[in-house]
């Protein structure tokens, strides 16, 4: 499903509900829908800027990043700068966003993760996977919860294009529908290279082409990879992940088997996360203090939860860092630099 | 790539297309529903072992259905045998072809990259799950 918001829908952040449900409808059966025109030209120029600009920092290390020797070389989880002018209403607090979002996940949903995504020249072919494993892992215990089957997402991944993203600069590709085969469900890993009989029922694959601007609203469950990039320069992309409010891990797993107490903690508190040893901690997003105006005076129209908490000198954010080890906490003291 | 292993043309309607290509004298061979999936296909046998299949998308949001709406019915994929598809792959990727599927048993041309038509690799040992059936049912 392709959509493409006129300006004044741009401008004003409201959208037909039901372009809104016919958006949550191809998330729920295609596994995603690309929404046009939905941020800025000047906060797409400035965040393209400073991500090209981090790129070079980056491979001027001459080092893989840690994310490159898990998934493939040239493919960067690349932290955006957490302070001004970089962090923008239209990006961190859109409407149009917030209002997908909570159409898909429900009120209360949460951001868990805000992150550059760029493919280099000479990138290779990443592993195909799927980003988040399923919620409910039976029929019976999807209708205990309410759910349909095969069960919904509990996350919803948007894909923000800073520039425009075709096959020419290596569009991600993508196996449309395929989060909703239920084989997967109790798969131990996210790679789907061992199960070739259904990768042949879901062929053939597509690209997730997103114009200069738009979002890709995706089912992270949906089979998808990194593929190598032609051009002759980085293709820059910003990922941000938001997760049903009923999911209390720091990464947005539903936990099932969480004990009353835990949950009355969680409730009481709503920035306490459960972290991978299950211990309970601070599951927000950290942020420079200078940017708190941009949270403020944006309120959600839909209920979301930015789940931040902001810093301030001589604390940073080191956005080089991976965040897809560290979530939020990425805090040091002093200067900032992709050598940790 | 010098032989067609089997040729796919999209419809609209299964049952109206099977009824077309029977006309035509063609003996229908095998036809299934995937659900989940959301495709109707139908198979029709030639002389020399090679097929036509036919497609039609049961949903309005999968692949097929997409593809049916931006470019109508009509022949939608040309299915070429290979002696090596790894050998295959590399060969057109060093040439600078676009493909699909790269690594998965599934290896596609881009469109883009051949005059419109979607391409795909099949290896020449490769058999046909629907085929088995037939065998079997035989």
């Amino acid at each position: 499903m392709k959509y493409h918001l006129s300006d004044q829908e741009r401008e004003t952040g409201i959208i037909p509900s039901e372009t809104l449900k016919a958006i949550a409808e191809a998330v729920r059966t295609t596994g995603y829908a690309v929404v046009g025109n939905v941020v800025s030209k000047e906060t797409i120029d400035l965040l393209t800027g400073s991500v090209l600009e981090d790129v070079e920092r980056v491979r001027a290390t001459g080092k893989k990043t840690r994310h490159e020797e898990n998934t493939g070389e040239g493919h960067l989880q690349l932290g955006l700068r957490r302070y001004g002018p970089y962090v923008r209403a239209d990006l961190v607090a859109n409407p149009v966003i917030e209002a997908v979002v909570a159409a898909v996940l429900g009120e209360g949903a949460w951001l868990g993760f805000y992150n550059g995504n760029v493919n280099c020249p000479g990138s290779t072919y990443q592993p195909l996977h799927f980003d988040r494993p399923y919620s409910w892992k039976t029929p019976e215990d999807a209708q205990r919860d309410g759910q349909s089957w095969p069960p919904p997402t509990t996350t919803l991944s948007c894909s923000i294009a800073l520039e425009e993203i075709t096959e020419a600069n290596g569009a991600t590709e993508i196996y449309p529908r395929s989060h909703l085969e239920t084989e997967a469900v109790n798969w131990t890993q996210n790679r789907v290279e061992p199960y070739p009989d259904l990768i042949e029922k879901w062929s053939p694959p597509a690209r997730m082409p997103i114009p200069q601007g738009g979002v890709c609203f995706r089912d992270p469950r949906m089979w998808h990879r990194g593929v190598p990039n032609p051009a002759s320069k980085p293709r820059a992309m910003i990922a941000a992940t938001y997760h049903a409010g009923r999911c209390k891990h720091w990464r947005g797993i539903y936990i099932q088997d969480l004990d009353p107490q835990t949950l009355e903690q969680c409730a009481a508190d709503p920035t306490l996360r459960l972290m991978d040893d299950r211990t309970l901690g601070d599951g927000r997003l950290v942020f420079q203090s200078d940017v708190r105006g941009v949270f403020e005076s944006a309120p959600s129209r839909f209920g979301i939860n930015r789940n931040v908490r902001f810093i301030d000198a001589p604390e940073r954010v080191n956005h080089f860092q991976d965040s897809h080890e560290l979530g939020g906490a990425r805090v040091v003291m002093g200067e900032i630099s992709p050598e940790g | 790539m010098t032989e067609i292993d089997h040729i796919v043309l999209l419809v609209r309607d299964i049952d109206e297309a099977i009824e077309t290509w029977e006309r035509l004298g063609f003996k229908l061979s095998y036809r299934v529903h995937l659900d989940d999936v959301g495709l109707a296909q139908a198979f029709f046998i030639l002389a020399d072992g090679t097929f036509i299949e036919l497609i039609a998308p049961t949903v309005q949001d999968n692949i097929y259905a997409e593809m049916l709406r931006q470019k109508g019915e009509g022949l939608r994929l040309l299915s070429f045998r290979v002696d090596d598809l790894d050998e295959a792959v590399a060969d057109l990727l060093q040439k600078g072809v676009t493909l699909r599927g790269v690594g998965t048993p599934r290896v596609f041309v881009e469109p883009e990259s051949a005059s419109g038509m979607l391409i795909q690799l099949w290896p020449k040992d490769r058999p046909h799950r629907w085929r088995d059936t037939l065998e079997q049912t035989a």
